[in-house]
């Protein structure tokens, strides 16, 4: 398994995609929280009972683009070996599939996990700054956001965890698949369509099923930290339907790597 | 203005299409094609619902999501750009990108 894991690292950094793609997942999230929070302005309110945005939330907004570029990088992990043909030579080096598959998605989600981090926390950070430059201040009633609310800490650690579902989500898509383009449209398909598809449901029981059921919308729930009640679905819940999503795609990866040919 | 609606909606197919052969074209890679195409298109529109009304105007004004503009059949204050102004838009964008493909194309190998 060592052996394996060492062999999944240095494959995955010959890819000049991967430095790339953690550089992009870790400035994208952080560069468009900072957007978001920028856009917001909170020198109109008298205080929390006028307006009451759920700025820890605002702050993490960057987890739209950067979801993207953890996708791209678990779909690549499985399609790029099968683009040039080193699946071939990966499986002579190591037969044991399960294993093979077993390092990869413990590199590729190590590798989200970090570059996620760093892109929450700088997502908070320029949040915390940005949002009381923009006058939620703690003298009208908006303490600055820390990672020692339970909330906000909550929500900062599930969406570290939803990039990581994503790019695992996309491995496993990656591996029954096995062709990048065919594997990056049908997950963004699965992940983008119900916020896409969303405003034309008009029907409001359909449309709270739709947004239990598909993976982003109920994934994201995780980062939420006002007004809970209203959510289609509770936080841990919600991330909890991403990781079945992601055990479903890794299963249907597994089932063709395992018993088909490279 | 229907008619308009519909073979408009169309022709913004068809020049997105042409917007990603140029990103293609000059990024050379399909994931990194796909990516960027799908960050300039559907992105915008689902980070904008969440902005403030004024930041979502800026989106639908200088994305590719301008070129939906054709697909208004009334006129209201809250839209961001005229139908055929929200296509110009798109289509700068295509020729933008083209060009720079094109550009890339000639001074590259391959």
């Amino acid at each position: 398994m060592i052996g394996a894991l060492r062999g999944e690292w240095t494959k995955q950094w010959s890819l000049t995609a991967t430095a790339w793609l953690l550089l992009g997942l870790a400035v994208l999230t952080a560069g468009l929280s900072a957007l978001g929070a920028w856009s917001l302005d909170g020198r109109g309110c008298a205080g929390p009972a006028d307006c009451d945005p759920d700025l820890t939330r605002f702050s993490l907004i960057g987890v739209y683009a950067g979801q993207i570029t953890a996708l791209v990088l678990g779909a690549l992990t499985a399609t790029a070996e099968y683009a040039t043909g080193t699946m071939r030579t990966t499986l002579q080096a190591n037969p044991r599939r399960a294993t093979v598959l077993a390092a990869k998605a413990a590199v590729v989600s190590g590798l989200v996990l970090a570059a996620g981090l760093a892109g929450v926390l700088g997502s908070l950070l320029a949040g915390r700054i940005l949002l009381r430059h923009n006058g939620f201040t703690p003298a009208h009633g908006y303490p600055p956001l820390s990672l020692g609310d339970g909330a906000t800490l909550r929500a900062a650690a599930g969406t570290v965890l939803y990039l990581a579902l994503v790019a695992l989500l996309a491995l496993g898509a990656g591996l029954a698949l096995r062709d990048t383009a065919a594997t990056l449209s049908t997950v963004l398909a699965v992940l983008l369509m119900a916020p896409l598809l969303g405003p034309f449901v008009t029907d409001p029981v359909w449309h709270v099923r739709l947004e239990r059921v598909v993976p982003m919308t109920a994934g994201l729930a995780v980062q939420v930290t006002k007004r809970l009640d209203e959510l289609p679905i509770a936080p841990w819940a919600g991330l909890a339907v991403l990781a079945a999503w992601a055990a479903t795609g890794l299963v249907a990866g597994t089932a063709r790597f395992l018993w088909r040919d490279a | 203005m229907s008619l308009r609606a519909v073979l408009g909606t169309a022709l913004v197919m068809a020049i997105v299409a042409v917007l990603s052969l140029g990103v293609g074209t000059l990024v050379r890679r399909t994931a990194a094609a796909v990516t960027v195409m799908i960050a300039l298109v559907v992105l915008p529109r689902i980070i904008g619902a969440f902005l403030p009304v004024g930041a979502e105007l800026w989106i639908n004004r200088i994305t590719p999501l301008a070129g939906l503009s054709i697909q208004q059949t009334r006129d209201r204050f809250d839209y961001a750009l005229g139908p055929w102004q929200g296509l110009a838009v798109l289509c700068a964008g295509a020729a933008a990108a083209l060009a720079l493909a094109w550009w890339s194309l000639r001074r590259r190998d391959t």
